[in-house]
Parts: C-alpha cells; structure tokens; sequence
C-alpha cells in the first residue's frame, strides 16, 4: 500500500465523523492560530520599531563628555570632536553639540514656559538630505549656519507648534524673546506629531550653542549628536570617539557613549524573549492538541479492531496498519493546522489593526504604520510542527494497531 | 508431488492457569489441489485452532505445516501476512466486510496489500464480482446489500487474489437456510471449476456437502476420509447434540 492511498483512506475515515475530527483539531487550530497571532504581533512590533528608528535615525550617537568632576579644567572642546569627524569621513557623516538651555521663550508680552531651547550647530541640518539629526524636515525658511554659530548670532529655528501658538502660523522673520535677549525666526521645522501640544517635540527651539551655553550657565558642552555613516560603522565610530575620549580625559567615567543600534538591538532582544516566552506558552496548546489526537486515535484504534484483523488477514503488513493510522493522525494534525494558520492570519490581522490603531494614537507618530502579518517561515514552521505532532502522538496508537494480533482482533466485537 | 497442505504432528497448546490446553493434540493430514475438504467438529474440538493454522494465523506449538511446500509453521507475522495475501483467502461467517468501503473496493484490499497497480486492482474486483454475479452493485455499501449478497461479495474478495486456498470459516453461520444453500451450491461451483475449498463448519449438514471431511474430537483427528462415508457424520457421542439440530 502506497501514501497516496493511505492518504486517501485518512481522509475518508475523517469524513465519515466529520464532528469528531473537527474537535480533534481544536487543539490544534488553537494551538497554531496562536503561535501565528503571537508572531504576527511580534512582527508588528518589530517593525514598527524598526520605522521609528528609521525615522529617527538607526546611525545616531550620542556622546557624552561630563569631564572628571574633580574641578580639573579638562574640557573638551568642540573643536577636537569635528577634527575626529573630520579624520574618518569614511565613519561619521555629522557631528553637533547639543546644549540643553532650560526652556521659556516670550513672544509679544505672552509667556511659554514650556518651550525647550537647545543649542546645535549647522552641522545639526544636512541640507543633501533635506532633514536634521533627528530626521525632521523644514517646513519654511532655513536652518541655522556656520555664520550664525561662528558669529553667535541671535536667529532660531523654532517647531510648528510655537509656530502656530505664538506666530498664529506666520513666524519667518518675526522675533521672539529667549533669556531676555531678541531672536529672529529664520526658519520652522515640520510637524513631528499628529497632535501637537504645550511642552512635547513640536514646542521647542533651536539656536546657535555657544548661545545656549551662555544661556545655561555652563562653560562647556557635555553631548554630542553623532551621525554614523551607515548601520555597519556605529560600532567602529563608537570605538573611534571612546579612545578619543579616554586618551583626552584618562578616566572611563568622564564620558559615555550610547548608540541608538545598541539601544534597538536591546529593545529587539527583548522584544525576542518576550516573543518566546509567548510563543512557548502557545505551543503547551499544541502539545495539548496532540495528546488530544492520541486520545482520539487510541479510540480509533479500539473501535477499528475488527477492521484491523480484517485487514490483516487479508495481507496487511504491520506496517500497511501502521502508516495507515500514522498518516490518518498526520492529516487530521494537517488539516488542524491549515485551518489554524488561516484562523491565526485573520485574527492577527483585526487584533493588529485594533492594537496597531491605539499605539499609533498613543504615540502620535506619524508615516509609521503597523504591519501584522506572519513570515513565511512562521506559516511554514507551524505548519511543520502540526504534522510532526500528528505524527509524534499518532505513533503509539498507531503502533498499537499494528501489534494488533489477527485472530483476536478478527474475534473482536 | 507435495500437497497442498500438510499438517505434521502439529500441536497448539495454550497455557490456562496451572492447567495446560491441547487444542490440537497431534494432527496430521494433508489436502491436494483441487480438493473440497470440510473440518467438521464440535466446539471445542479444535477446528478454529486448526482453521488459524492452516489460514497462517497462527503458528504451531510444535509440528510443522506446509503451504504449498512451504514451511510456515515457524514464520514472523509479516511473512504470514504476505502468505495469507498470495496464497490464501478467507471467507468468515461475520462476512467482515469494511462498512465504509465500497464493494468493489472491498473486494480490492487483498490486492492493495499485495501492491496491484490501481488499474489491474480494478479489473481484477470487477472479474471476481462478476464471478459471484455482483458486479452491478460494486458502488454500493456492505450495509445496502442482503447478508446472502455480503457473502458473496466476500467470497468475490476471497477470489480476487487468485488464492491457492480457499478457507471458509463457518460460511453459512449467519444465513438462513436458503442462502446458506446457494453459497454452499457456489463453493461447489468453484471447486468444480479446480480451486481448493476447505470448509470448517460444526454442522454435519453443511460438512456433507464437501466432497471430504476431516473430523476432529478433542483436538484429534477421529475421522478423515470421503464425505459419504460411514464413520464421517454420527458418532455416537454427538447423538445428543445432533438430535438437537
């Protein structure tokens, strides 16, 4: 007896209890719809994550240089962070200093307390790509210069939600008080959030640093901003600003170094265990479907005894019983998880929708979506494993038919 | 030339507590091609132990059985599986035909055993089927056909092997007089036409209709030879139970 009429037998013997075969592979369909659902959510997630930072930026790094505090003037100046960029255009493609001074801005006698002011350079803005740092775009006017950091000139780039609060829309050129002293508007970043409000990423400013230095009270600038080239160099620049910094200061805890591939990679292994975990509690269900399939097909095996002597003594070999049962419960698993993996598809993708929608909300970023879909590999793995747990749990009963001896089994009632 | 089948000294003993039960104790005979041989007894006497034997469904305790020359008597199940498919084929009182397979593919699963290309497995269902005059009713189930019409379409799967043997187990059992005629007049037909029959029946009546009878008592052979014999159908010890009949 060959599988394909073996096979066709299964599918016969399922049909003939269509009830009975159904539930059989609820543990199944369970199980696998699951294990889809998990992944496809885990998949979303990663992507989503992977289009933020992408937006954000994956190359970014930050370094930081808080000097050794024992009141030692050792202090970096900028000027040697642009001399290592400079030195390894093959790693790095922008540096700027970032200065956080405070927040508060006035515009016609109307305070914003809110407003957060920071100090970059022009190296801030990469006009070949038309974004800054931070992967922002200009909505109007122009970024900050090397004239305007080099002369210390009082101009700003402001977010549109100050734009909008404080200009009603129309800033180029208009003035705006920080600490007191006049600036002018020379240019307005794009909206980052779909919902703008008081204090969040669309309500800052930007200025020249040594402005901001000035401002806050500080002598030197303690972050760097640092773009890498690509994905692949992060690490080398990463090494590259960390000897440079350890020959400068010679003491491992006067600076630091983080890099948004570190930081993602984290989040990512995280989000991978998390997925794991998740995934290995699904497949208890799977293991509890298989039993279920042994359970039905231990039934099986009894009901059919007499069928089995009947067959046997017509010439059926140990194995023709065998394979018969093995692949009975290889198909009902098989089926099982066909169904299971449409079920797990089409779950994945209203729960992905539903959940995507409230974190887009939550998060108020726009231009990323959220993908739930499985891999293919996923759908093909589950599929795998439910007719390996087919075959794995229909193996004792299916052994058990064989061992069957004739004359009992054709004495059977 | 060999026989057929030949029994020699072939003992089946099973282990009943303490006790020890000779089913078969000693027997010893042959059957040739082209016989119809009934093995009459009453229960207990041994015949079912004898028929599993002969039909390669049990082996011996000890003594040996041939099957066309064949010693089978020391085989693993596998290998008997692969001598009841070519050589032999079974015809049971219950009639055992699978309820959710058709007639015609019922009548096919020896072949399916026996690895026959799914075309020649048809033609040769459909020949046998022809042969006992079913062959209309191949699409039906067991279950819409009479029990004198299952019968037959299990002894159409007997045939369709191209068996040396054919072994009916109490063929008429679950029949009414009638029927159970016709099928007997049928193993007639087909012995006459050269296959070998062997019956097993505890019924005096039906054993008369073979052309030989092996009668067997307490596990022994007490009486082999023509059907019309003196010795081959009252003993005096059956008197009681044949009166009953």
């Amino acid at each position: 007896m060959n599988v394909s009429q073996a096979f066709r037998l299964a599918i016969k013997s399922l049909r003939t209890s269509k009830m009975r075969a159904f539930l059989t592979m609820l543990g199944i369909i369970i199980g696998v719809g699951a294990v889809i659902v998990i992944i496809s959510l885990g998949n979303g997630l990663t992507g989503m994550v992977e289009q933020q930072v992408e937006k954000v930026g994956i190359t970014q790094m930050y370094a930081y240089a808080w000097g050794r505090g024992d009141g030692t003037t050792l202090n970096l100046d900028p000027q040697q962070m642009y001399d290592l960029i400079e030195a390894h255009p093959d790693v790095f493609s922008g540096v700027t200093p970032w200065v956080g001074a405070g927040s508060g801005v006035r515009r016609d006698g109307a305070e914003f307390e809110k407003t957060k002011i920071y100090g970059v350079s022009e190296a801030m803005y990469r006009p070949d790509t038309g974004t800054t740092l931070d992967g922002n775009t200009l909505s109007g006017g122009r970024y900050l210069q090397y004239v305007d950091v080099a002369r210390r000139q009082k101009v700003c780039v402001i977010g549109a939600w100050l734009e909008q609060e404080a200009f009603r829309g129309d800033a180029l050129g208009q003035e705006l008080t920080i600490g007191g002293v006049p600036y002018t508007v020379v240019g307005v970043l794009a909206r980052e959030r779909e919902e703008m409000t008081e204090g969040a990423s669309d309500d800052v400013v930007y200025i020249p640093y040594e402005n901001a230095l000035e401002l806050s009270g500080s002598r030197n600038v303690t972050l760097y901003q640092v773009m890498a080239v690509s994905r692949d160099t992060v690490s080398q620049g990463k090494a590259l600003i960390a000897d440079m910094m350890q020959n400068f200061y010679r003491d491992e805890d006067a600076y630091y170094i983080e890099t948004m591939l570190e930081q993602v990679n984290m989040i990512n292994a995280m989000m991978g265990v998390a997925m794991l975990v998740l995934v290995a509690i699904a497949a208890i269900s799977l293991l509890v479907g298989g039993i279920g399939i042994m359970n039905i097909m231990l039934v099986s095996v009894t009901e059919r005894t007499r069928e089995i002597g009947i067959r046997k003594s017509l010439g059926a070999k140990r194995r023709d019983i065998r394979w018969q049962f093995l692949i009975e419960a290889g198909t009902t698993s098989a089926i099982g998880g066909l169904v299971g993996i449409l079920f797990g598809c089409l779950l994945a993708t209203g729960i992905g929708s539903l959940l995507g929608g409230m974190l887009l909300e939550q998060l108020g970023t726009s231009g990323i979506t959220f993908n739930a879909t499985p891999t293919l590999g996923a759908i093909l793995v589950s599929f795998g494993v439910s007719v390996g747990i087919g075959v794995l749990f229909g193996y004792l009963p299916a052994n058990k038919a064989a061992k069957l001896n004739p004359i009992d089994a054709l004495r059977y009632e | 030339m060999a026989h057929l089948i030949e029994l020699n000294n072939v003992y089946k003993i099973y282990p009943m507590g303490s006790e020890e039960v000779h089913a078969l104790d000693g027997v010893s005979f042959a059957i040739d091609r082209g016989e119809f041989v009934a093995i009459v007894g009453q229960s207990g006497s041994g015949k079912s132990t004898a028929m599993n034997i002969i039909g390669c469904l049990d082996v011996p305790t000890s003594g040996t059985y041939h099957l066309g020359g064949v010693d089978v008597s020391t085989m693993d199940d596998d290998r008997q599986a692969e001598i009841r498919n070519k050589m032999l084929g079974f015809v049971f009182q219950q009639y055992n035909l699978i309820p959710k397979l058709t007639v015609r593919e019922n009548v096919e699963l020896p072949l399916l055993y026996g690895g026959v290309s799914a075309e020649k497995r048809r033609r040769r269902a459909m020949e046998s089927l022809d042969r006992v005059g079913l062959a209309d009713k191949q699409k039906n189930l067991p279950s819409q056909l009479s029990g004198g019409q299952q019968q037959r379409v299990s002894i159409a799967r007997a045939l369709a092997g191209k068996p040396s043997v054919i072994l009916a187990d109490e063929p008429t059992g679950a029949l009414d007089s009638r029927t159970g005629r016709e099928v007997l007049e049928f193993f007639q037909k087909l012995n006459a036409e050269g296959d070998t029959v062997v019956l097993i029946t505890h019924d005096n009546s039906i054993a008369r209709q073979a052309r030989r009878i092996i009668r067997l008592q307490d596990g022994r052979v007490i009486y082999d030879g023509d059907a019309s014999g003196s010795g081959a159908v009252v003993q005096p010890e059956e008197m009681g139970e044949e009166a009953e009949v």
